[in-house]
């Protein structure tokens, strides 16, 4: 058997060896893809009933005696009027059957909390409308809302079934009218926080989010990548910078937790800084996020050629000079990079601000930093432990929110790398 | 035929008296530099050089002059030395922490490692050129006029232009890149990019320029053009070029130093080294009998 | 430079190639020295054979400087030789010019001397001749000798020997001119018997020529035109 025979032999089982690799290969990543679709879509399908809401339209007489109104009236009388009135009243008259207490109060709950303030809001807006009966549409209570999207199912039993058969024939009825219409919920978009699971929105963690980032990237940015700078090219090379170059890297590993009761004990405590602010939050997020821009940083800086710091030396460059004017536009994009994934980290990060005081319940929206807000992942956190049937939608909804926007800021680092990426 | 003539035949001259070539045959000889390693109007004057990374000495007293408006040619094998020695003249080596330099390098008779001089100036004042091709990341005009630019030779825009185009004419690249200054400089085959930088060079008009092996990575043809490049050159500058080409050496330079381990075994003459050269180690390298 | 070596490059075929051209220039040397003799037998014995067999194989020199002239124009191309290899290549090149111009001189003396015997011409200047000639054989063989062996104390002393043989022939050229005035009738032969003379003195040039390609090879000074004693004395002595 000469060699070319021994080599065709073992041909066949390196072939094989590599066919199996690949297949392996093939397969991790499509289980990984898999798992990912499931993931996808079942938050998909489950946040799709809270991007559209459940409207019921109703005549309503503004009628300026029961409001205790007129057009002159001042804003802070309208204000405190009680536009539950007439909107009970237009209910009533919808339902004059009904009569008992308990039964009316039932009633009432068709139309959510927010209608009297939507309706408030509207006459501030344009007072002629006082004394006026206009059809206006309310947003349904969250159970309406479930039993129109079909989350709640009609043909169960009563005793079964959250929404009682009195109501389900007030629905059925309006239905009927086609007095009930389903939208868009913009409000989701535009509203803060609420207990009531129609008029939640995610604005507030969304802002909250937005402050907490730009205060961690406004600390975090100048001083890692000043701090690579000088590591890597300026400290000298003794014990004193290697500790400091293993601790940089310990503290990467540090669990966020520990950045959080340091938040806590440090700028709360003893600086007195104001608790579930995005201000503090963002500092401590710069704690953690510093590590892993300063070692994607020198990383990149370490990546530049020597050639380039060189012809800058020869030609008389100072030192500076060569960082600065070239070896630093030659990292920018893997400093960009390595900073974006250190915001994502950041935009995903929940136990640091759960000990600063961030995880409360905030109604209103932030206007800034300092305000008390809440964060995305942490309004996912506070809508997944509510028990109404109305926050699972939200929930998922706020998911999503939170995955575009991680999406979008790796889309944005692989176009920076990509624009600020050249040959040498 | 005569028959001490055909016993000579039979039995080569050469092979009675050729020995193996071992690592003692080759290190045993380190006298002193044979030649003229001095010369009367230097430009450079180093006496009793010695370089050390850590405890490893990499230069061992290298007495050398280099003279004004000369072409000095710096050959020998891998790792003898000539492009630490190279690397000395413009304080290259500064930014290796663990390098040291002992000895005297004068140039224009004054201490380049005394405490007042400025790296910077000095870089200024003796330019280099590396072995690959490393223009910035920028425009070619932008590559030519950074030197000028951080030094602040040029009061205007107008007069930076001009400047830069007489760099780059006296790189002999004006006429190639004339339409496309704004073009990015690593858009540029090998050899332009090698006068790229022999222009950014020249623009910040030092007096003596570095070359390390300049067109080791480029074709005959560009190595030509960067040679007959040099040949210009030396009109107004001492040019100091490390080179592995020793063809390369004799066509462009007027005088040869051979480094072998650390040492400057032999200086002299470009013709007389590569006709008749006095040292055996240099025989040996430029033969090709090692290295 | 005590020593010129040739087989320690790293490339073998390079090696070869150099021991190659020296070889064929020995040989080639060989040839031309051989062929010196015979002339010189032929004109001892007064054979017209000799003669024409010198004749009949003064092609095979010329062959090879042709092919020595290749080779060594081969080994410039290809190989850019450098410091000892370059100057052996040129010494010879040099060299075979001179062994062609020897071969071409002992073929002049064979023409001279098949008209001379032709003519049954009788002197006693032949003896003469035949001493002189000696004296340049031995020139040669030596100066091919130090070739071989590279020797260039050697070939100085034999360059010097080369005024002798001058003085010599000066000597010889009185004594046949002086014969011709005495018997204008023999003018013609005698005239031949001092181009013979003239001829072997050129030899003695030639042998010169190639001393002082070797002392350029092993000393790499060009020593033509120069003092020959002034030479020995800055490098030898």
């Amino acid at each position: 058997m000469n060699n070319t025979d021994i080599v065709r032999q073992s041909l066949k089982k390196r072939y094989l060896k590599e066919q199996i690799f690949k297949f392996m290969g093939m397969f991790s990543i499509a289980t990984a893809i898999l798992f990912l679709l499931i993931l996808l879509v079942d938050i998909t399908t489950k946040a799709m009933p809270a991007f559209s809401q459940t409207k019921i339209a109703l005549p309503i007489n503004l009628d300026a005696e029961k409001l205790g109104l007129d057009a002159n009236s001042s804003t802070e009388s309208m204000m405190n009027a009680d536009f539950r009135l007439v909107i009970r009243a237009a209910l009533l008259e919808q339902f004059p059957e009904v009569t008992k207490r308990k039964a009316k109060r039932e009633l009432y709950s068709l139309t959510s909390m927010g209608a009297e303030f939507q309706l408030r809001d509207m006459v501030i807006e344009d007072p002629s409308l006082i004394g006026q009966t206009k059809t206006i549409e309310f947003m349904a209570d969250d159970d309406v809302d479930a039993v129109i999207k079909g989350s709640i199912d009609r043909t169960l039993p009563e005793s079964d079934r959250r929404v009682k058969d009195q109501k389900l024939s007030w629905i059925e009825s309006l239905e009927k009218s086609g007095q009930i219409s389903t939208g868009f919920n913009w409000n989701f978009f535009s509203n803060g926080d609420s207990r009531e699971p129609e008029m939640a929105g995610i604005k507030g963690a969304v802002l909250g989010s937005l402050f907490t980032l730009l205060v961690t990237l406004a600390l975090s940015f100048p001083v890692a990548v000043a701090a690579a700078i000088y590591l890597e090219e300026f400290a000298p090379k003794n014990r004193f910078i290697d500790f400091i170059e293993i601790n940089i890297n310990n503290l990467a590993a540090v669990p966020s937790i520990v950045f959080g009761l340091l938040g806590l004990a440090v700028f709360i405590n003893f600086f007195s800084m104001p608790r579930s602010a995005p201000l503090v939050g963002g500092i401590v997020l710069s704690l953690m996020t510093l590590p892993t821009i300063i070692i994607a940083s020198r990383s990149a800086i370490k990546a530049v050629p020597p050639s380039l710091r060189e012809a800058a030396l020869g030609l008389g460059a100072s030192k500076m000079q060569s960082v600065f004017h070239h070896v630093l536009p030659a990292a920018l994009p893997g400093i960009l990079t390595g900073t974006i994934i250190g915001m994502a980290q950041a935009l995903g990060e929940t136990a640091p601000l759960l000990m600063i005081g961030m995880v409360a319940f905030i109604v209103d929206i932030p206007q800034s930093a300092v305000d008390p807000s809440t964060v995305l992942p942490i309004q996912v956190y506070l809508w997944a432990d509510s028990p109404e049937r109305g926050f699972l939608a939200k929930t998922s909804a706020a998911i999503l929110v939170l995955l575009f926007f991680l999406v979008a800021m790796n889309a944005i680092a692989i176009y920076l790398r990509k624009k600020f990426e050249k040959k040498w | 035929m005569n028959e001490s003539v055909l016993n000579e035949l039979a039995e080569p001259v050469s092979r009675v008296i050729s020995k193996p070539e071992t690592e003692d045959s080759l290190n045993i000889e380190y006298t002193a530099t044979v030649g003229q390693p001095l010369c009367d109007d230097a430009k450079f004057s180093t006496k009793n050089v010695d370089v050390y990374y850590a405890d490893n000495q990499a230069i061992h007293d290298v007495t050398l002059d280099i003279g004004a408006n000369e072409v000095i040619a710096l050959i020998g094998p891998s790792g003898c030395g000539k492009s630490t020695y190279l690397r000395t003249l413009n304080r290259m080596n500064d930014t290796i922490d663990i390098c040291r330099v002992e000895g005297q390098i004068l140039l224009d008779g004054k201490d380049i490692y005394r405490k007042k001089q400025d790296p910077v100036l000095l870089r200024a004042r003796v330019g280099m050129v590396f072995q690959k091709p490393n223009p910035f990341p920028k425009s070619i005009y932008d590559n030519v006029a950074y030197g000028p630019k951080i030094h602040g030779l040029t009061r205007n825009k107008s007069e930076l232009d001009d400047l830069v185009e007489e760099a780059l004419i006296k790189a002999g690249l004006f006429q190639e890149v004339k339409d496309r200054l704004h073009a990015p400089g690593t858009g540029l085959s090998g050899g332009q990019q090698q006068r790229l930088c022999i222009a950014r060079t020249i623009a910040v008009q030092p007096e003596v320029i570095l070359m390390d092996e300049p067109a080791s990575a480029l074709d005959p043809i560009a190595t030509a053009k960067i040679e007959e490049l040099i040949n210009e050159l030396k009109e107004n500058f001492t040019i100091v070029i490390v080179t592995h080409s020793m063809q390369q050496a004799a066509r462009v330079s007027q005088r040869t130093a051979y480094f072998h381990m650390g040492r400057l075994i032999e200086v002299g003459e470009t013709d007389q080294i590569f006709t008749n050269p006095a040292h055996d180690l240099t025989e040996k390298y430029i033969t090709g009998r090692f290295g | 430079m005590e020593q010129v070596e040739f087989e320690t490059h790293t490339s073998s075929e390079y090696n070869a190639e150099l021991e190659d051209i020296r070889n064929h220039l020995l040989k080639m040397g060989g040839k031309a020295e051989n062929q010196l003799r015979m002339a010189l037998r032929a004109m001892k014995e007064g054979s017209k054979d000799l003669a024409n067999e010198l004749l009949a194989h003064g092609d095979d020199i010329d062959q090879m400087e042709i092919d020595l002239d290749q080779e060594c124009t081969r080994i410039i191309a290809r190989r850019q030789p450098a410091a000892s290899d370059l100057r052996l290549i040129v010494a010879v090149m040099k060299s075979i010019t001179d062994i062609e111009r020897i071969g071409d001189e002992t073929e002049k003396m064979a023409r001279l001397l098949k008209k001379l015997i032709a003519r049954d011409f009788q002197s006693k200047y032949y003896k003469e001749i035949d001493y002189l000639g000696q004296e340049v054989l031995s020139n040669l063989s030596d100066a091919l000798n130090a070739l071989a062996r590279l020797d260039a104390e050697e070939a100085i002393k034999i360059a010097q020997r080369d005024q002798v043989i001058d003085a010599h022939f000066d000597e010889l050229n009185g004594y046949l001119i002086k014969q011709m005035v005495k018997d204008p009738n023999k003018v013609k032969p005698y005239l031949k018997l001092s181009q013979c003379g003239q001829a072997l003195e050129r030899i003695g040039d030639h042998a010169k020529n190639i001393c002082e390609n070797i002392i350029y090879l092993v000393i790499g000074k060009d020593v033509r035109h120069t003092n020959i004693d002034d030479v020995k004395s800055d490098y030898f002595e």
